[in-house]
């Protein structure tokens, strides 16, 4: 480990910047305690933490502390009986998470409250005086306060994690029951009855360990998934991104270190622009609606040509984004064209001219079938980005170039790297981008330093997920996720369990259901190992999770893939990466997921404790309270103003209030960039308060992994521990009479 | 600074400055101590409100550094965590846990000093015996005793690790005559156990009555250094005492001093103390059935 982190530092200074707040916390750790607190670490005695605790526990029980945890838990019935829930499953899954919610935010106060103010009380009573008259060292007597206050809300969090698991075992029984009931009745429809036999089947709270797909890809049509043609279809219900790198030299070319921004830009596409070249292949699947409007003509009619007219080829849209996902350049601020010579001349137009011409890359018809490089037949379309759009590239570590079939009725076939992108250069009075001075810009790389794989994407539905649809004429698009290495999924009676969620939509309105007909997905497993294809039919409702099994033969190893299209017509499917299809890998039962859940609550208050009772040693109580949750929260405030806080905000409120004296607007610029960067630069250093996320998987029903405690832990670790070392050098320092 | 086994306390130009917030000298509380208090005697710390006594104590115990000079106690530098196993101390208020009750309280303190379960279950209820704190008293949260039950269980607690030093600030604040007799006898019987006793208190006939040496302190400073007795002897008046003289007697006593030269001698009956005839009449009532301790 500690010849991986050296490595790692010689190989790249940048990962001392990346990890400085843990070196910090190490130093803080192995200095204060080997250095300032050797011979108190010698004297290190847990029955003197242990009493110490023992007081401050004594202390917090006899005021009444855990009188809160009723009053929590009779808030949280009330709260939990007035609540309106989509279905059976989902009333529980909110009173577990106001239960959770309640503990956490008791827990958490309380252990607030205790640890910032009892220190300083010891110190303003004196009870100080008879406790450091013993042998008891300050790093005791820190440690003790710590464990004691731990000990309290522990206390806490298992009275609620009893209350919550014998308030929701009640409900459960309850909603069981009122399933059956409503199964016996038969007053549930034909989806309806399927999740309520599940419900019935599993129980209620049962947590599952699910797989997510490792990559989602929406295509036209259904591939052949060993070969590496893929589909998108037309009207722009698909794209493809490729994703290149935004390296400054390959865009740019070579400039000294030092040099300004401005001596770069003037180079490479700052100079020339960027060239991007997409090939592919197209099938024209009904009327060719993209054909261009004869103009009127007057006088006589000109004789038409014999026989049919040949076909303009279809259309594509070209346009670049950024690593943000926003679009840096739009395919109207591109020149398009089918061929280099009609581009050349587009170029030499707009050079003359200044102006766009009306053969953006909005548009760009693809050329005639020709011979390719890589020896097949294929259409090819260019756009050129102008230098002063291309400039735009000058900060993004890679950016994506995207194309969509614009055409109607086309299909159009991609092979596994359709686009390039080149920075050309100009021979006599020519731009070039195959000759010798030009250079291609390499394709964003992945860990394993192969290029990254194309990514196809559905369009995007305004409920924010990838949508397909289910036409009179068979689905329009397939949304593919793909599991690889994944672990064998437990099969129960020789099945293995699935789950399905997405949302419905019809015309831009949601489905809801018992409304209107159901909705069909069919899903296909294409198992990598075997070579086998196993169909299945799913009724879904919208934003409900549909569980239904396939035949464990249909898995057989790591590597497989399903395919999900809507035979139903007029129906919108929104789908989403990461959790519209997963495959239940076992199950769990909810008493272990409550427990590992309250693990997680309880780091989060030992870190509490930490901080409040290092804020205890050096400020008044009020003080200690305030700055515990200005740590606590301090990362999430400065997350939250990401975006406000990032680099420009200087030069952004120079503009806003406009500054016009040019010293007086620099010095306001680069002191608030400085002051947005220490901001930044101190979040770092402040807890993750997100790590301990206890409630959001129970609350889906989710196993809690392992990693996630682990996580907790680590926070805990590396901020608590510095913390308690911390308190222990201010209170060895410290005179405790006043 | 020379540590010698003999002496319990040394200090050598102890000295304390209380600064403000910018750092500048507030209050030179201390200035310049330097003394030795020997193993096995009962030493006096006397001086008005403010002298530097409370801080003397302080920075024998580490609760404050020295500004300059140093301590060092039963031959370890002062404030040494080691050295507190053997050092018993009795703030001057009794500064304790008050949602304890005194057993607990003990117990806990026990706990710090990593005694036994076993040990402590035999020594928590004779030491509440030795304090004088009974055994329906001992059940009762420290909130709810009087300030001489207070007094009571912080000696106790005190005295939870058989120490050899044993700090007293103000140990008779807030006793009643009975107590504070008690109190002075135990300091006595402490002694005889041969432990120091380091004795803080304005209080000087409580001093004059245990103490072997005394130092008082003014204004930070010493003032005066030595045995009790010498310092107390008026040393050109002879005192002569006798039980049962008659008239007769006396008139032929004062005669033969008059004939000596003496021309100014008093010849009178002594008085005891109140303190004497208080604790008398209290225990007469005291043997007949009543009880003044635990009451609160």
């Amino acid at each position: 480990m500690a010849d991986h982190a050296i490595f790692n530092l010689l190989a790249d200074p940048s990962w001392l910047g990346d990890h400085w707040g843990w070196l910090v916390a190490a130093a803080i750790v192995v200095l204060g305690l080997l250095g300032a607190g050797l011979r108190d670490l010698g004297r290190f005695s847990p029955k003197r933490i242990w009493a110490l605790s023992g007081v401050c526990f004594d202390e917090s029980i006899r005021k009444r502390v855990l009188w809160i945890a009723p009053l929590a838990m009779l808030g949280v019935i009330v709260v939990t009986e007035l609540q309106k829930a989509l279905d059976e499953q989902d009333a529980l899954r909110q009173s577990l998470k106001f239960c959770l919610f309640a503990t956490g935010t008791v827990a958490v106060m309380v252990s607030i409250i205790l640890a910032a103010t009892n220190l300083p009380r010891d110190i303003e009573t004196r009870v100080i005086y008879t406790i450091v008259t013993k042998p008891t060292t300050r790093l005791e007597l820190i440690l003790g306060k710590i464990v004691g206050f731990a000990r309290v809300s522990l206390a806490l969090l298992l009275i609620m994690g009893l209350f919550t698991w014998g308030y929701l075992r009640v409900r459960e029984r309850r909603e069981r029951g009122q399933i059956a009931h409503r199964l016996r009745d038969g007053d549930v429809g034909e989806t309806e009855q399927a999740r309520l036999t599940h419900y019935l089947d599993t129980g209620l709270l049962t947590a599952r360990t699910l797989r997510s797909p490792d990559q989602f890809q929406v295509y036209g049509r259904m591939p052949d998934l060993a070969g590496q043609k893929r589909v998108i279809s037309d009207q722009g219900n698909q794209d493809v991104l490729a994703e290149f790198s935004g390296d400054r030299a390959a865009l740019f070319g070579e400039a000294p270190p030092e040099a300004p921004a401005d001596q770069w830009a003037h180079q490479g596409i700052g100079q020339f622009g960027l060239v991007i070249r997409v090939e592919l292949n197209t099938r024209r699947t009904g009327p060719a609606n993209d054909q261009p409007q004869e103009a009127p003509t007057f006088g006589p009619t000109p004789p038409k040509p014999k026989g049919p007219k040949p076909l303009l080829p279809p259309s594509l849209l070209i346009d670049v984004f950024g690593s943000t996902g926003y679009q840096l350049v739009g395919s109207q601020q591109m020149i398009g064209a089918a061929d280099l010579p009609t581009l050349r001349q587009e170029i030499a137009d707009f050079v003359k001219t200044s102006r766009m011409p009306s053969s953006t890359a909005m548009q760009v018809r693809l050329s005639r079938p020709q011979p390719l490089s890589d020896g097949g037949q294929g259409q090819v379309a260019y756009a050129w980005v102008p230098p002063s759009a291309a400039t735009r590239l000058f900060n993004e570590p890679f950016f994506y170039v995207r194309f969509t079939g614009a055409s109607d009725h086309v299909d159009y076939e991609v092979g596994p790297q359709p686009v390039r992108v080149f920075v050309p250069q100009i021979q006599q009075n020519r731009i070039e981008f195959e000759s010798p001075g030009a250079r291609e810009v390499p394709l964003a790389a992945g860990r394993d330093g192969q290029p990254l794989p194309l990514t196809f994407r559905g369009r995007m539905g305004l409920r924010g997920g990838q949508e397909i649809k289910g036409t009179d004429s068979g689905p329009s698009g397939i949304g593919v996720f793909s599991f690889r290495h994944s672990p064998t999924p437990a099969a129960v009676n020789g099945q293995i369990p699935m789950e399905v969620n997405v949302y419905v939509d019809r015309a831009g309105a949601e489905v809801l259901e018992g409304h209107e007909a159901a909705t069909t997905l069919d899903v296909a497993v294409y198992d990598r190992q075997s070579g086998s294809v196993t169909t299945q039919s799913v009724q879904v409702e919208s934003r409900q999770i549909a569980f239904f099994t396939v035949p464990a033969a249909a898995i057989t190893g790591p590597d497989y893939d399903v395919a999900i299209s809507c035979p139903t017509p007029g129906r919108d499917i929104g789908l989403f990466p990461a959790d519209s299809l997963q495959v239940v890998l076992g199950r769990q039962s909810f008493e272990f997921n409550l427990l590992k859940s309250l693990c997680i609550l309880w780091m989060m208050s030992i870190l509490v404790v930490s901080l409040a009772v290092f804020c205890s040693t050096f400020l008044s109580w009020p003080i200690a309270l305030v700055l515990t949750v200005v740590l606590l929260l301090g990362r999430w405030g400065v997350n939250q103003l990401a975006d406000v806080t990032g680099p420009g905000l200087g030069r952004q409120i120079v503009n806003e209030f406009r500054f016009n004296d040019a010293p007086v607007a620099e010095v306001v610029s680069t002191s608030v960039d400085a002051l947005s960067r220490s901001m930044n630069l101190f979040s770092r250093v402040l807890p993750d308060m997100s790590r301990f996320e206890a409630i959001g998987d129970i609350e889906q029903g989710v196993s809690i992994p392992g990693e996630k405690l682990a996580q907790s832990l680590g926070v805990l670790v590396g901020f608590g521990l510095p913390a308690a070392v911390a308190a222990y050098l201010v209170m060895k320092r410290k005179e405790v009479a006043p | 600074m020379m540590a010698s086994d003999d002496e319990a306390v040394q200090t050598e130009h102890l000295t304390k400055v209380y600064k403000d917030f910018w750092g500048r000298d507030k209050v030179r509380a201390l200035d310049d101590l330097t003394l030795s208090i020997h193993r096995g005697e009962v030493f006096g710390l006397l001086g008005p409100n403010g002298s530097g006594k409370s801080t003397t104590i302080k920075l024998l115990l580490g609760l404050i550094f020295p500004t300059a000079g140093g301590a060092r106690v039963l031959g370890h530098p002062a404030g040494s965590t080691a050295i507190n196993q053997r050092i018993g101390f009795l703030p001057e208020e009794s500064y304790l846990y008050r949602f304890l009750n005194g057993e607990e309280t003990l117990r806990f303190y026990g706990r710090l000093f990593k005694i036994p379960g076993k040990e402590l279950n035999r020594r928590i209820p004779a030491l509440l015996d030795t304090v004088g704190l009974d055994a329906k008293s001992r059940k009762r949260k420290l909130r709810e005793y009087s300030k001489g039950m207070a007094r009571r269980i912080g000696l106790a607690q005190a005295l939870i690790n058989n120490p050899d030093l044993i700090l007293l600030d103000e140990p008779t604040t807030g006793l009643d005559p009975i107590g504070t007799r008690e109190m002075k006898d135990l300091i006595l019987s402490l002694k005889a156990q041969g432990k120091t006793v380091l004795l803080c208190s304005h209080l000087l006939g409580d001093v004059q009555d245990v103490c072997d040496r005394i130092i008082i302190l003014f204004r930070g400073r010493m003032q005066t250094l030595g045995q009790v007795r010498d310092l107390l002897q008026v040393k050109d008046v002879t005192q002569i005492q006798a039980r049962g003289m008659t008239d007769q007697q006396l008139a032929e006593t004062r005669a033969f001093l008059s004939r000596l030269g003496v021309s100014d001698a008093v010849i009178t009956h002594p008085t005891t103390t109140l303190e004497e005839l208080f604790v008398r009449v209290v225990r007469q009532h005291t043997v007949a059935g009543q009880s003044s301790v635990g009451s609160g």
